[in-house]
């Protein structure tokens, strides 16, 4: 993608939730884009940087509020008490963006972070739940480029599912070992040149014109659909350029069936 | 032909299989000389989706035809009651295989087979997660233990040959059914081992990887009709990264191979874990030279060596 390509219309969540919704709903793209203070300028930077230097590690929240969940992660990791005041002060953001992410849909959301990067994201796709309603806020830090957007008019389906009939299993085993031994995705698919090539420019051949796809600006936070028996999903994929550097990844997630 | 042990089936069955998947749509007359030919050679092993009805009915015709219902060992795939394009553990075990609709597809494949007992029956596109799920082993064991399967097992999805790892050591299936060929070999790293340990049988499909391993003239692929499946799955990127590497492969059939399916079949052959392999038939010709293909044994050592350079799919 160019240094010009376009960008996502950015969404200001004082606007309300009920504006964002109508928004996700009608967009082809599906997706919005939350503007979100650079790493430096965030009063948890120093927390967040030591986290990063624990990459691999992956965490639901599940019924935990944020700043118990966060204390979880960091006295396990960093040490019992450490960055409290810090900590705190994320869990403050978290909560706030995952209630504006509920209220999207009326509902509670769960969040989860992330530190480990999954290889499978960077092939275009969409994220699917079982509700009616559903949409994804991601707010990745640090990491040196933003989600990649693309419209469903330009995924071409019959190759698209051709394609993951062979490679949807590779990818998932692809997931798990570098999960698991942290390998660089450029060895362990060494005898997979092609596929390393889509996965480092974003090129697929189900793709019908590689031009129109649209970049996140990096360390913003976004909110797409998810796809579900009621609606489309947005197509999406992460950027070659993460896999060193995954960054740590705010996953909040709102589904609903009302 | 040779006779290899379906795991704890305790079924002997030919190491060549038919596999069933183009019989619905075939001619019945090629079809009933294809299993002739093949019955003669010895074969005694079919593959067939359960729900495939075309072709369960032609089959079954032909075996009573041929008085051949009790010299058939027949691998069934249960088809799920949910369709999806690929495996998910979002759709549980209780909704794609519960045990009356198990039983139902069970029951009416080997009525229109006219066949008292199937030697496997399988779920197909087996995910992990099902493995404490549902009714499904309750209901293939009752069917076991009443004479009308031989063995249980699952058949693993494209490339999946993780998804098989857990179910074999488990001791919960007699066998199992997965794609094994040059360009997808991580069976004969993983799968393998798990199964000769535990007694667990193979059948090895998409020996050929869907007919491209039988490559036309200068490795070209055979042009497929335009409803065959095969069609869209081979889009115009993969099938010419697939004909890049068969062309490079072409170079490697050395006698006593006379082509690249030869060589294909017989490296599908070689692991003395697999029970059989499954490879579909269409025409008489093309049993003869599969049973051609098979006379000469697995490949030595050295030649599965240098074909191991060729993997792709895994």
């Amino acid at each position: 993608m160019s240094e010009s390509a376009a960008r996502l219309a950015r969404f200001a969540p004082e606007q309300g939730a009920g504006a964002a919704r109508a928004l996700l709903d009608e967009t082809p793209l599906g997706a919005i884009e939350l503007a979100r203070p650079p790493l430096e300028a965030l009063p948890y930077r120093d927390f967040i940087r030591a986290l990063l230097g624990r990459p691999g590690f992956k965490l639901d929240f599940n019924r935990l509020a944020p700043d118990a969940a966060l204390a979880l992660v960091s006295d396990k990791l960093l040490g019992p008490g450490a960055f409290a005041r810090e900590r705190a002060l994320l869990a403050a953001d978290i909560a706030a963006l995952a209630d504006f992410a509920g209220a999207l849909v009326g509902t509670r959301a769960a969040v989860s972070i992330r530190t480990s990067f999954a290889p499978g994201d960077l092939v275009w796709h969409v994220d699917r739940v079982n509700e009616a309603a559903a949409f994804r806020l991601l707010w990745p830090i640090g990491r040196p480029a933003g989600m990649r957007l693309t419209a469903a008019a330009n995924i071409d389906a019959d190759i698209y599912r051709a394609y993951m009939r062979r490679e949807f299993p590779l990818l998932g085993q692809m997931d798990t070992r570098v999960l698991q031994t942290g390998a660089a995705i450029e060895t362990l698919w060494a005898h997979r040149p092609a596929q390393l090539t889509a996965m480092a420019s974003g090129r697929f051949p189900f793709l019908r014109d590689p031009e129109q796809e649209f970049e996140v600006t990096p360390g913003a936070a976004s909110i797409h659909r998810v796809q579900t028996p009621a609606q489309p999903g947005a197509w999406h994929r992460s950027s070659w350029a993460n896999r060193h550097a995954p960054g740590m990844q705010i996953v909040i997630t709102a589904a609903s069936d009302s | 032909m040779r006779f290899r042990r379906l795991g704890r089936t305790g079924l002997d069955i030919s190491e060549l299989a038919i596999g069933t998947a183009t019989l619905g749509t075939a001619d019945p007359r090629e079809a009933a000389a294809m299993l002739a030919s093949a019955l003669a050679h010895g074969i005694s092993a079919v593959e067939i989706d359960a729900g495939d009805r075309a072709a369960a009915d032609l089959l079954g015709e032909i075996l009573r035809r041929e008085g051949a219902r009790d010299r058939v060992h027949v691998i069934a795939r249960l088809s799920s009651l949910v369709p999806f394009d690929l495996p998910s553990p979002h759709v549980p075990a209780d909704r794609a295989y519960p045990g009356r609709h198990i039983r139902a597809e069970t029951e009416a494949l080997l009525a229109r087979l006219g066949v008292e007992r199937l030697a496997l029956q399988q779920l197909h596109a087996w995910c992990p997660e099902w493995l404490n799920e549902g009714d499904w082993h309750e209901t293939l064991a009752r069917l076991r233990a009443e004479g009308k399967i031989a063995g249980i097992g699952v058949s693993l999805f494209d490339h999946d040959v993780a998804a098989g790892l857990e179910i074999v050591a488990s001791g919960a299936i007699d066998a199992v059914e997965v794609m094994h060929n040059i360009f997808d070999q991580a069976a004969s790293a993983t799968l393998f081992p798990l199964c000769a340990r535990h007694a667990v049988g193979v059948v090895a499909r998409s020996p050929l990887y869907f007919g491209a391993l039988a490559p036309g003239p200068e490795g070209r692929m055979r042009a497929f009709a335009s409803d065959d499946w095969r069609t869209g799955y081979f889009y115009d990127a993969h099938r010419r990264e697939t004909e890049a590497r068969v062309q490079r492969l072409v170079q490697m059939v050395e006698p006593p191979d006379r082509s690249l399916a030869e060589l294909a079949l017989r490296f599908s052959l070689s692991h003395p874990a697999v029970s059989t392999v499954a490879v579909g038939m269409r025409t008489p010709e093309q049993v003869e030279a599969n049973v051609g293909a098979l006379r000469h044994g697995p490949l030595d050592p050295d030649r599965q060596a240098a074909i191991a350079d060729h993997k792709w799919l895994c």
